[in-house]
């Protein structure tokens, strides 16, 4: 019992601050203290009516996308090659995807920044996704990892059997089995992309992203519509997994609907 | 009067094996295979784990390559060929059957690929799953199976191609005891009704006996004996396989002389006629002789002696009643125990603790193990 | 002495030709950059500009300010806490989840203000400890207080309550994945055998989810400690870290090769730190592999 009311606690430490946020966003007075004087969407029409922030919002969308489509790929390939490599190689390859999220993003963020000034490259939100990709790969990587671990191999092994090539054996079994996880590492990927910031500030270029606008934004002035803006940000964070679910359903139904076409 | 005969009488082979060997890095898990798989038979792997037997199932089916050696079916050379281009199909040990897929789905995987018409798929899968008895599972989906019900859906889904030889390997394992028994004999009839060749893979040996027409006895990636499970049984040619296969007694003994055919042996047991003659034994030769205790008659001193050629008397250390039948260990006055096994009567056991008793067995009975 | 390649499967190979995409990515811009950066840390550079001299002057000069290790020890400092925070409040909520529920709402609770924006909750911190702050002004109109808490933000004491507040999901989702190798039937049978609550847990639990615990602390303090953004925004003069510094050379100074050598040294601790943690734990007879029977020779290694 003292446990249970323990854990309401921890959850109330976790959702009191992200509340107040909430809260003010939707307050009719700037002044961000009690009593709460009354209701009033002025924040998000006044953030909404900025060019900077539609501009980033737009790039945020853009390199999440790009980044978590890229690590999609290759993640998918990877978490493929887990159950495959030899004993030594695969040791090597687990250390070398997990190496970059054991290491502070600010490290990651130098070195990168290191690197595209070595070779000339112009910081733009292409750097952006490399970044970003660089970030959500692991992280992709370990999500499936468990996931792929339990794949029966004897499954393809059965398909193959059964007259399927590689490719066909792929595309009717393995990737079906896998959709829910490697679309659920995907959209982990974007919602981590869409909210980067410690990484982004090294190689963003011209073009803000919707973290980077905000963190300026916060460090100019204390402006309620600071407010709104995070819970925007916030908001289509969790419409992202909220999709990721959809798309849950909707395989299922289809897998349903093929069901009764037999019958 | 060998066992290990590679050539089939004037059969031709579905799959022959020539010196087929494969090593794991410096592991060796199959030396020199030289084996042939008769048209329509069901023919037993049957070995300890670690013994090849499975690598050697998986080298058929394609999903290993041999390291030496050559592999034909019906004279043509498999070993460039991948799983899905050979007319062969397997039974997984986890039945490996889709979780994406329904049962019908699964079972008419192998005929979409072929780009079989729908009317006859359908046609196929009805048939198929008519004849495992699961034609009323067509939409369900794989996770509302019992592991029973399972193993029919993998096993429709293999033969639903037509395969010329199928491969099961350790169908059985995953199932409680008296599925397993009813499933062998399912199996047996899907074979009869079919008569595709089966390759059956298993570690114990009821199944194989039941099931085979021939068993491959396996050990450390050789085959140890081949022949029929009446053959295994009673005439085994080693140590290994006599113990493999059953309960047994085994003696040291050597080679005295000839008798009427019989060979004749000295040993703890005493002087001993065996009928089973191996090729190449020598005078004064050291063997080993294995006797099953169901051959073992036991009767008491008052009854008399030597109602079969080998006879020796002992003196009753345990008796174990196990369900229909009850072992009996003795003690012969040398130390040496024979055990002797007798169908349990319906009322009291005839014989007691201590009590001196006869031990009667036959020439027939007695296998020679040269090695 | 004979020397052959390894030979690989055609299995092995598909694997080896799936791994090559993501590393060659990771060998391009993780190993690649890295490498870089280390030859940055031993050039010289001033003002963005580049000079490639070999020297060791960027650590020799980190190594003799003491304003650097005012701010290694302020983020070891920031980092410990954060981390051994963590650790403690998840621990039992990890605990709740692995063994007291069968639900899995809680665990998505934690998961959805794990996705809750980075900045945001920094932000919700700076609201509710600032000047004019929640708590503030709440205690000024409640006329408990007459002059605003400075106390409350700007610290180190800020960085850290937000530190938790962010990586604790993450603190919580390592601990209960190396909860879940424990079985209850080990807790049982520890029981069984006479031990109590707390010995359980200490000879038992934590040896065997020794690594879920020594890596949630490390990963958590290396993602504190190494974290620059918190203290820029909340640290205030006395919450200036290594990280911070190493940021401002790279966007503001621009002597990237000071930079580099910072991060260097950074990493050099975050091992060294490892080291002490790892060690401790042994001391304190909590690692798993260690023999309880003091009169083998053994138990000295």
């Amino acid at each position: 019992m003292l446990l249970r009311s323990y854990v309401w606690l921890y959850l109330l430490f976790l959702f009191g601050p992200l509340a107040v946020i909430a809260l003010f966003a939707f307050h009719a007075s700037p002044a961000l203290s009690f009593p709460f004087e009354g209701f009033s969407l002025r924040w998000f029409a006044e953030i909404l009516d900025d060019p900077q922030f539609i501009a980033a919002l737009k790039n945020s969308t853009i390199v999440a996308a790009a980044s978590s489509v890229m690590t999609g790929i290759l993640g998918t390939l990877a978490a493929l090659a887990l159950p495959r490599l030899p004993k030594r190689s695969l040791a090597g390859f687990n250390i070398l995807t997990f190496a970059p999220i054991a290491l502070p993003g600010l490290f990651l963020g130098i070195a990168l920044l290191a690197l595209f000034e070595r070779l000339g490259i112009y910081r733009s939100l292409w750097t952006v996704t490399i970044a970003h990709t660089l970030f959500t790969l692991p992280f992709f990587i370990e999500t499936v990892r468990s996931r792929v671990a339990y794949f029966d191999a004897s499954l393809e092994e059965a398909a193959r059997d059964l007259g399927a090539g590689p490719w066909t054996t792929f595309r009717l079994v393995t990737l079906p089995i896998l959709f829910p996880t490697l679309m659920g590492g995907v959209l982990l990927s974007f919602a981590l992309s869409f909210d980067e910031v410690v990484i982004t500030v090294f190689v963003v270029g011209e073009k803000n992203t919707l973290p980077f606008y905000i963190l300026s934004m916060m460090r100019r002035t204390v402006n309620p519509s600071i407010n709104a803006a995070s819970v925007l940000a916030m908001a289509l964070s969790l419409a992202s997994l909220l999709i990721g679910g959809l798309f849950f359903l909707l395989q299922r139904r289809r897998a349903q609907g093929r069901r009764t076409e037999n019958e | 009067m060998s066992t290990q005969t590679i050539s089939t009488s004037g059969q031709e082979p579905i799959v022959s094996m020539r010196g087929l060997g494969k090593k794991f890095g410096s592991f060796v898990a199959l030396q020199g295979i030289d084996l042939d798989v008769r048209e329509g038979e069901i023919l037993t792997f049957l070995g300890p784990s670690g013994c090849g037997k499975t690598t050697l199932m998986r080298i058929v089916a394609g999903f290993e390559d041999p390291t030496s050696g050559s592999l034909d079916l019906r004279g043509a050379d498999m070993r460039r060929l991948p799983p899905e281009k050979r007319p062969i199909n397997m039974v997984f040990q986890r039945y490996a059957l889709f979780p994406h897929l329904d049962v019908f789905d699964n079972v008419a995987f192998g005929l979409r690929l072929k780009k079989w018409p729908v009317a006859k798929i359908n046609d196929r899968v009805g048939q198929m799953l008519k004849m495992v008895q699961m034609d009323a599972m067509a939409t369900r989906w794989i996770t509302e199976l019992s592991g029973g019900q399972s193993q029919r859906v993998a096993l429709a889904r293999a033969l639903a191609n037509e395969p010329q030889l199928l491969l099961l390997d350790e169908p059985l394992a995953a199932l409680d005891l008296k599925i397993r028994h009813h499933m062998l004999a399912e199996l047996k009839r899907i074979q009869n009704e079919t008569r595709t060749t089966f390759i059956y893979v298993t570690h114990d040996q009821d199944e194989a006996m039941i099931l085979s027409t021939r068993i491959v006895l396996m050990n450390q990636g050789c085959i140890e004996q081949l022949g029929t499970p009446d053959e295994l049984y009673f005439q085994p040619v080693s140590l290994f396989a006599a113990k493999f296969l059953g309960e047994t007694n085994i003696l040291p003994a050597r080679v005295r002389g000839d008798a009427d055919g019989d060979v004749v042996l000295e040993g703890p047991a005493g002087t001993m006629r065996a009928r089973s003659k191996p090729t190449g034994l020598t005078e004064a030769q050291e063997v080993h002789v294995s006797i099953r205790p169901e051959t073992i008659s036991l009767s008491t001193l008052e009854a008399g002696s030597a109602s079969d050629v080998n006879g020796v008397c002992a003196e009753i250390k345990q008796i174990q009643p196990i369900g229909s039948r009850v072992v009996y260990t003795t003690r012969l006055d040398n130390g040496t125990e024979l055990r002797a096994q007798t169908v349990r009567p319906p009322d009291a056991l005839p014989l007691a603790m201590g009590q001196k008793v006869y031990l009667n067995w036959s020439d027939a009975a007695v296998a020679v193990l040269t090695k | 002495m004979a020397w052959s390649l390894p030979v690989f499967d055609r299995r092995q190979r598909a694997g080896m030709a799936l791994a090559a995409p993501a590393t060659v990515f990771l060998v391009i811009f993780f190993v690649i950059p890295a490498m870089v950066l280390l030859v940055y840390s031993f050039w010289i550079s001033r003002s963005f500009q580049i000079t490639q001299t070999f020297t060791l002057d960027n650590y020799s000069r980190a190594l003799g300010n003491a304003g650097l290790w005012l701010s290694m020890w302020n983020g070891v400092w920031i980092g410990g806490w954060t981390a051994a925070l963590s650790v403690a409040l998840s621990f039992p909520v990890a605990w709740y989840i692995a063994y007291r529920t069968r639900s899995n709402a809680i665990l998505y609770a934690v998961l959805l203000s794990w996705f809750s924006s980075y900045l945001v909750r920094i932000y919700a911190w700076r609201t509710i400890l600032g000047t004019s702050g929640l708590i503030n002004t709440t205690l000024i109109q409640s006329g408990i207080i007459d002059e605003p808490l400075g106390f409350l933000i700007f610290s180190r004491t800020a960085v850290i309550v937000t530190l938790v507040h962010l990586f604790v999901p993450f603190t919580l989702l390592l601990l209960l994945s190396a909860l879940r190798n424990v079985r209850t039937d080990y807790l049982e049978a520890a029981r069984d055998l006479g031990a109590s609550w707390m010995q359980s847990f200490r000879s038992v639990v934590v040896p065997m989810s020794y690594k879920g615990i020594v890596g949630s602390f490390m990963f958590t303090f290396i993602l504190a400690a190494g974290d620059f953004i918190s203290p820029q925004l909340l640290g205030g003069r006395e919450g200036v870290t290594t990280g911070l510094l190493i940021s401002n050379q790279f966007r503001q100074t621009g002597n990237w090769s000071y930079g580099a050598a910072l991060a260097f040294i950074l990493l050099g601790v975050f091992l060294f730190v490892y080291f002490l943690v790892v060690q401790s734990m042994r001391f304190a007879r909590l690692s798993p592999g260690l023999r309880f029977h003091p009169t083998l020779p053994q138990d000295k290694a």
